[in-house]
């Protein structure tokens, strides 16, 4: 199978917990220091810290005109939106908005408002219930409000696959591109897991570490002491453009998404597949899209959430298919879980460590798991590359697997 | 303008981000761009902070109007009890 063509990216948003904006993100992760914290949203839960985003004021940055609708994870959507156009170098009022495509990842409903709105549910007050209760829960509307926002008018949805929605949502909207069914997409992922409902009810599944007492040290990937993952939030947004269309505007080139794989493990509906197989066969998917082999990827950002099972997983699979063992990173050590956003955020964090050639890393490393023995871990301290080429792995509950391959510009 | 026009003013202002000095007694919600489904959550806001039953608002109501709803309905349950 020959490869398809690689599309550019040409433009960044993000906001994550750490931080606004590609340099203060990019600062974070060369810091390397989890971001986790107690918080007072949480207080009185069994789990009462996360990552949140720090200073995030989306009344500030977007004006109350538009918040006042808006969910935490859509206003986070709509900050890094704008930033990535305009770090593109395009201009809304300029383009042809019927030609501009939005994918947006989003894993699950925000149940930011879910504690109020129950309330009235409880005591019979149905008039009480807010007009937006809907509306703040469609997966859909934060897609939707990002193409009101910059004019674009062509296809715009949300597409869920759990954890690994916003590595899905570049795959698809690279589809559309290559397809010609835009000539720009606005691709990525959003979500917010700083809610009372959301930290309750993974807790509840067992998903999420019990650190209360030092959050700090509590999202652990790969280290034999984990014990599970940290609720994050944020969101990753990429401009993608085909390759020639950028050349032809000179555009700044990040990167490119060389290769895209989905698979399904069809296994069971939360826990991965012990073996890998859905996970390996997304992996090499993204490979043969791409039109390369195992040896040429020179880093690995890896889906590593910290939880005792998943880790294992994919430590055994990434082993597998990459015997040659190049320089791993799991960056939810920093930011910790930021669900829908994650995959487009790590693909992003990805093309800035191409860009840069550092891997950031994995914090809170204190005794690799045996069974990780075979990754090449980054960890202490960030580490200089050498490379043009290199892999995202997201992996969703319901076994939804995506991986990227990105490359140089 | 009364005070309770100021403190609904502030409270538009501040739930839905409308401009202040646009908030006059004749103007309607959808000269301040407020559609019927923003007006609905704003008519759940002055009844969680006021306790007003919900109002019988439209779109084309004056800011006047709905001073003198919220004004009656603040009122009324007093003058019942006493």
């Amino acid at each position: 199978m020959s490869a398809r063509s690689a599309v550019a990216v040409t433009g960044l948003g993000l906001v994550s917990p750490l931080g606004i904006g590609i340099e203060a993100t990019w600062a974070g992760l060369l810091a390397g220091v989890s971001t986790a914290a107690t918080d007072s949203l949480l207080q009185g839960l069994p789990v009462d810290f996360c990552c949140a985003v720090p200073g995030f004021d989306g009344d500030a940055l977007l004006g109350r005109r538009l918040t006042w609708r808006l969910e935490p994870y859509a206003q986070m959507a709509l900050v890094a939106a704008r930033e990535a156009v305009a770090d593109a170098g395009l201009d809304p009022a300029h383009w042809d908005g019927s030609r501009v495509a939005v994918v947006l990842g989003v894993g699950g409903t925000s149940t930011h408002h879910w504690d109020k709105q129950s309330k009235h549910f409880a005591a019979a007050h149905h008039e009480r219930v807010s007009p937006l209760f809907i509306p703040r829960c469609l997966t859909n509307l934060a897609a939707g409000e990002i193409s009101s926002d910059v004019r674009a008018f062509g296809p715009s949805l949300s597409v869920s696959t759990a954890c690994a929605s916003g590595a899905t949502a570049i795959g698809l909207g690279r589809d559309l591109l290559l397809s010609g069914s835009c000539d720009i997409a606005i691709v990525g992922g959003a979500e917010s897991g700083r809610a009372r409902i959301a930290s309750i009810g993974f807790s509840r599944m067992g998903a999420l570490s019990t650190r209360v007492s030092a959050p700090a040290k509590a999202s652990r990937p790969f280290d034999a002491n984990r014990d599970g993952f940290v609720l994050g939030e944020g969101a990753g947004i990429l401009v993608l453009e085909r390759a020639d269309d950028a050349r032809a505007r000179s555009a700044h080139i990040h990167g490119h998404v060389a290769g895209f794989g989905a698979s399904a493990d069809a296994y069971h509906f939360t826990t991965p597949d012990p073996e890998g197989h859905g996970t390996e066969l997304a992996t090499r998917t993204a490979l043969t899209d791409a039109g390369m082999v195992a040896s040429d990827i020179g880093h690995i950002n890896a889906h590593g959430t910290a939880t005792p099972v998943g880790d294992v997983a994919e430590a055994a699979m990434l082993g597998r298919v990459f015997p040659h063992a190049p320089p791993v990173t799991a960056t939810k050590s920093l930011t910790g879980h930021t669900l829908g956003a994650s995959g487009a955020l790590e693909a992003a964090f990805t093309l800035l460590t191409l860009e840069r050639q550092q891997v950031p890393v994995t914090a809170n490393m204190d005794s690799l798991d045996e069974a990780a023995a075979e990754l090449d871990l980054v960890t202490e301290k960030p580490r200089d590359v050498v490379t043009d080429t290199a892999l995202s792995t997201s992996f969703g509950f319901g076994g939804q697997n995506a991986a990227l391959v990105l490359t140089s510009a | 303008m009364s005070g309770l026009h100021d403190e609904i003013a502030q409270r538009l202002s501040d739930t839905l981000g409308i401009d202040k000095s646009l908030i006059t007694p004749d103007v309607t919600f959808v000269e301040l761009k407020i559609d019927s489904l923003a007006l609905v959550e704003f008519s759940v806001i002055l009844d969680e902070e006021y306790g007003v039953p919900p109002l019988h608002l439209t779109p084309d109501s004056t800011i006047g109007e709905a001073v003198a709803l919220v004004a009656a309905a603040m009122t009324g349950p007093a003058e019942a009890a006493s």
